[in-house]
């Protein structure tokens, strides 16, 4: 019990008496209630409900075209649901905007600029220090602190792209920190990020977690997933499985994620032979 | 020694060449300026769009008997919000957007000014820019224009380098994306205006992104190349000022072929990996 409510206090928070944050404990980070998504008549998404955080790990796999990405979109605003709901801390995804800080996928970034590390996370603050006006002390002490939390101080002066996808995505983790949002989602974060980045990725992402944040992570790659994150969400179009990792990538959700034959992802699954299938949500 | 010097420093016993000069260091300062924009986030075809697009703004401004410019701002501020609406309205996509608004506007500038009998403007200046027929109040208005986009630029750092890097990021951070985007082509379109005195509606394009890419080439942050390209284009500018004096040239060519003239030995020697 001691384990537990070491790393994951805040997620057993909604039993108990919440305590001097209770008010934020008790509303969850995100909650969404069959949410529906089409584009031009087709589903991207079919009546998908869970709820998150805060203080959980969460990582969203499923096939490409699985809807991980309109997903992510619709949490931060920039899908209209087609049906059902979405309240980010208790609000609605445009109100909530600056509450979440929001890692895109790399194509949608204009490598091209040429902008320092060090620029990029103090766009985080950019709400924080307001339009007409210039970074202040606290600005930059905020800046260099999240620079060194992903460590990537050292190369606070080297332009984006110079850097290796790893390094690009730790400065997007540490402009997510610099806005001090207590949600982070990263879109695809983890195609193309060598081994050293995501060590320290998952160390700041363990962290914040621990601090009462909620961090969602789409992602490809099934392995070590269970020592990774919290729980996962389990998409093809509609959900197939949401909860704790090992009780819920069971073979039967992996089948209807990935179709009738997952044997090229089976070895990666923990406890293959159990039969929970986690649609409890 | 002294006829070099006597060559530099004589045409500006002349005023117009004094009006001259002011006109054509503010455009060879401000284009790259904001060019820095246009060539970092490929806007150059909308920047060539506006730019024609602007014609029968400036013909109107000739043919009503006010200054150019006063047809032209409006209509330059109207086209560049026009194409968001338009993309967004009929689906088709941005770039054919730009492309029809730019044909037919020049077209409707162009059909004015062959109707048009009497108004003290050829075809040739305002297509290849006549920088020393500027008129005294051509200066004020410039040195308005400029110092306001300059101040608009210098207020919306921040936030226009947030959402030219990271469009969906600064959305989600909560900036006004749409608006900052129309906000950046107003300011273009105001650029443009004051730029075709002395480029032309032809050339504009050029003195928006041959400095800024001769820049881009050399240094490495966004305020450097900002600062440097305005430095190649007032170097431009001056330079192709020179040519049209002494050899009878329109500005807008002079000015392009010396800007040009920078960026192609850079071009030759230095590559950037992106």
């Amino acid at each position: 019990m001691g384990l537990i409510g070491n790393k994951t206090n805040a997620r057993a928070a909604p039993e108990t008496i919440p305590e001097t944050a209770g008010e934020a404990l008790a509303i969850p980070a995100i909650q969404v209630e069959n949410l529906t998504v089409e584009f031009n008549g087709s589903l991207a998404l079919d009546d998908v409900s869970f709820e998150a955080g805060p203080g959980t790990l969460v990582s969203v796999v499923g096939p490409n075209g699985s809807g991980k990405s309109t997903l992510m979109r619709a949490l931060v605003g920039l899908v209209p649901p087609t049906s059902g709901s979405i309240r980010i801390n208790g609000l609605s995804p445009m109100k909530a905007r600056g509450q979440i800080a929001y890692v895109p996928q790399r194509e949608h970034v204009n490598w091209r600029f040429p902008i320092a590390a060090y620029d990029v996370v103090m766009q985080g603050r950019t709400r924080s220090i307001g339009l007409f006006k210039l970074p202040g002390r606290t600005d930059r002490e905020i800046v260099q602190q999240s620079l060194e939390r992903v460590h990537m101080q050292d190369r606070a002066s080297a332009l984006v792209h110079e850097l290796s996808g790893g390094q690009r995505q730790r400065v997007f983790v540490a402009r997510g920190l610099a806005q001090e949002a207590s949600i982070i989602l990263l879109d695809e974060a983890m195609s193309g990020v060598d081994a050293t980045s995501q060590e320290t990725l998952f160390q700041v992402f363990g962290e914040l977690r621990d601090e009462g944040k909620t961090i969602a992570v789409a992602t490809h790659d099934l392995a070590e997933l269970a020592d990774r994150y919290d729980t996962c969400l389990c998409l093809n179009c509609r959900m197939c499985g949401y909860g704790p990792v090992e009780s819920t990538l069971t073979p039967a959700v992996l089948e209807q994620m990935y179709g009738a034959s997952p044997s090229h992802i089976h070895h990666h699954v923990p406890a293959a032979g159990e039969e929970d299938h986690g649609h409890d949500h | 020694m002294d006829t070099i010097i006597d060559a530099l420093y004589d045409p500006f016993r002349h005023g117009f060449m004094v009006r001259a000069l002011v006109v054509s260091l503010l455009v060879g300062i401000m284009c790259p300026v904001i060019g820095s924009y246009v060539v970092t986030r490929r806007l150059a075809f909308m920047g060539d769009a506006l730019s024609h697009a602007i014609m029968p703004g400036l013909v109107g401004g000739f043919l009503i008997g006010i200054s150019p410019f006063a047809g032209a701002i409006p209509v330059g501020i109207a086209v560049a919000l026009l194409i968001g609406v338009v993309s967004r309205r009929t689906g088709v996509s941005e770039d054919t957007t730009i492309g029809i608004l730019f044909a037919g506007l020049f077209a409707l500038g162009l059909t004015m000014l062959t109707k048009a009998d009497g108004i003290p403007v050829d075809l040739e200046d305002i297509l290849l820019g006549q920088v020393l027929a500027v008129s005294p109040a051509d200066v004020y208005v410039t040195l308005g224009l400029a110092a306001g986009v300059l101040t608009a630029l210098a207020l919306l750092h921040k936030e226009l380098v947030f959402a030219s890097f990271d469009p969906i990021g600064a959305t989600v951070a909560g900036l006004p994306t749409a608006a900052l985007d129309y906000a950046l082509l107003v300011l273009l379109a105001l650029v443009i205006v004051l730029a075709v005195q002395a480029v032309g509606v032809v050339l504009v394009m050029a003195m928006l992104v041959t400095p800024a890419a001769t820049a881009y080439l050399l240094v490495r942050g966004f305020i450097p190349m900002m600062a440097l390209s305005a430095f190649l284009g007032a170097a431009a500018a001056i330079g192709g000022l020179y040519l049209s004096f002494y050899y009878n040239l329109p500005s807008g060519p002079a000015m392009t072929l010396v800007a040009t003239g920078l960026f192609l030995p850079v071009a030759a020697v230095r590559r950037r990996t992106a």
